[in-house]
């Protein structure tokens, strides 16, 4: 399950009041086991997870980078009166001059999400819209249809979407979120993206790794994995067949 | 509003409560705390298969606790006074989760802080103040170095304190609301079908191999962990086929005569 808005764009939507309720309305397939409670309170705190973390990590490290920051003005203070008593005045620039941006791109990313901050309370729900209801079932349909191929799954769906776009703008809504998701197989994990691996970034974390201070905070794609909706949960006899568990 | 998930889970003969976080990533639980000590209140949400499950709940004395129900779910919030109904989750609580989170947190904060412990200290023989002190009179024919070796010897010190405070002050923040946990509670149980199939499903015969593959299709994988150990030790599975009986080097016959083998 994918949360159609970016985590940039739900902060550009969110109020400016001081404590807001974020209701997220869920859109379903029709199944015969239709997601239950506990099931929606889960994917619900997924998504609370996600957003939270996400604001955690900028501000605690923009707690950091704001006083790194405010130390570069007391530099420019002493480059000031430099400039004003000497001729040779370049040199000053030897010292930390890179204080003046350190943790700026955190600050970015957290003005924009900053509205966030002051939801109080988030809650999900069913969703009522018909054509999005209308949308997502055809597409299940689709979908499960097209389980017997099982290649290139995601732009099938994709193509699908497309076609019925201008019938329906939600098909649009749900071909974005599947573009989400295609672009979220090609790159890399969050724990490797984190990670210095490739000598590239290894040279880079070496030589620039005390100039840059801070760690980047990575954007979270708010994507969350739901129970399969064509099981029957009625009766269950799983595969015992695999040596191991395929998602591994 | 910080949470709490538990999930109701069949384990080898009854139920017991699994409380799904990430063994050594602390920060979703820091944020809990921090929120808590925010101000907000904790809701504590129990997963169970079915609901008659825990219809037992309703028959509770109700000067502890007010037990609501709603459509798919109970709704329960202890009185104000029912100190005992608090102290029993503390009790409860405090071998599980809470005495992991306090370690987990003050470890974190003590990884975090160690960098900015004392970097620029100003007193002592080691200090910034005796470290750099010469150079001001070093350069005291290039009168462009002094503001910038006095910004090294007062400034820098002054700000790297304030790194090292922030951290602190964060910190000490988190481990009040772990104090605050359970001052302001609300509890709530509701129903979750993948659960319900998971519970059935480990029951049957070879319950725990069967539960520990469907819990990613029943979009519960944090779950797999809790199965899988289980499954290893336990049950028959895969792995099995690697444990055979040893091979002889020589045949041996088994000594027949019971008597003369125990003298």
């Amino acid at each position: 399950m994918v949360l159609p808005l970016k985590i940039a764009e739900l902060g550009k939507r969110a109020p400016r009041r001081n404590a807001w309720l974020l209701e997220i309305e869920l859109y379903a397939p029709n199944s015969p086991w239709p997601l239950s409670e506990g099931e929606k309170e889960t994917i619900l705190s997924v998504f609370e997870n996600q957003i939270d973390g996400f604001l955690y990590r900028l501000s605690f490290y923009e707690r950091l980078g704001r006083n790194y920051r405010f130390m570069f003005s007391l530099c420019l203070v002493a480059y000031i009166i430099g400039l004003f008593s000497v001729n040779t005045w370049w040199f000053i620039w030897f010292r930390q001059p890179y204080l003046a941006l350190a943790g700026i791109d955190n600050w970015w990313k957290r003005k924009k999400v900053k509205n966030l901050e002051r939801c109080r309370k988030k809650r999900i729900t069913e969703g009522q819209d018909e054509q999005r209801k209308e949308a997502i079932n055809a597409v299940f349909s689709f979908y499960t249809h097209l389980q017997e191929a099982e290649r290139d799954i995601v732009r099938k769906l994709i193509a699908f979407c497309q076609e019925k776009e201008r019938e329906n703008p939600a098909f649009g809504e749900i071909r974005k979120i599947y573009q989400e998701l295609s672009a979220r197989e090609k790159e890399q994990s969050f724990l490797l993206q984190s990670i210095a691996h490739t000598p590239f970034k290894k040279f880079l974390r070496f030589f620039l790794g005390d100039i840059l201070l801070l760690p980047e905070v990575l954007i979270p794609r708010l994507i969350v994995p739901v129970r399969n909706l064509s099981l029957d949960c009625g009766v269950l006899h799983p595969e015992v067949s695999h040596a191991q568990n395929p998602s591994l | 509003m910080p949470k709490i998930h538990l999930y109701k889970l069949f384990n080898k003969e009854s139920y017991t409560l699994f409380s799904p976080h990430h063994p050594f990533f602390v920060e979703e639980r820091m944020i809990r705390y921090r929120k808590i000590y925010q101000g907000e209140a904790t809701e504590v949400i129990l997963q169970v298969g079915r609901k008659e499950e825990v219809e037992y709940l309703l028959s509770l004395p109700q000067d502890f606790l007010t037990v609501t129900e709603e459509s798919s779910s109970f709704l329960l919030t202890p009185k104000m006074r029912s100190q005992e109904v608090i102290e029993y989750c503390k009790r409860g609580i405090l071998d599980t989760l809470y005495k992991e989170d306090a370690l987990m947190i003050n470890d974190e904060k003590h990884r975090q802080t160690f960098y900015h412990y004392g970097r620029f200290r100003i007193r002592g023989f080691y200090g910034i103040l005796h470290r750099l002190f010469p150079i001001v009179f070093i350069m005291h024919g290039i009168p462009g170095f002094q503001p910038m070796t006095w910004d090294m010897i007062i400034g820098d010190p002054y700000f790297e304190d304030r790194t090292y405070l922030e951290l602190l002050q964060h910190y000490q923040a988190i481990e009040m609301g772990l104090a605050e946990l359970f001052e302001n509670l609300t509890f709530r149980v509701v129903e979750n079908t993948a659960l319900r199939v998971l519970n059935d499903t480990v029951q049957e015969e070879e319950g725990f191999n069967k539960t520990a593959r469907l819990c990613t299709s029943l979009g519960l994988g944090f779950l797999k962990d809790f199965y899988w150990p289980a499954t290893q030790a336990t049950e028959h599975s895969e792995w099995k086929r690697f444990l055979r009986p040893p091979v002889p080097l020589f045949p041996w016959s088994e000594p027949k005569d019971e008597k003369k083998h125990s003298l």
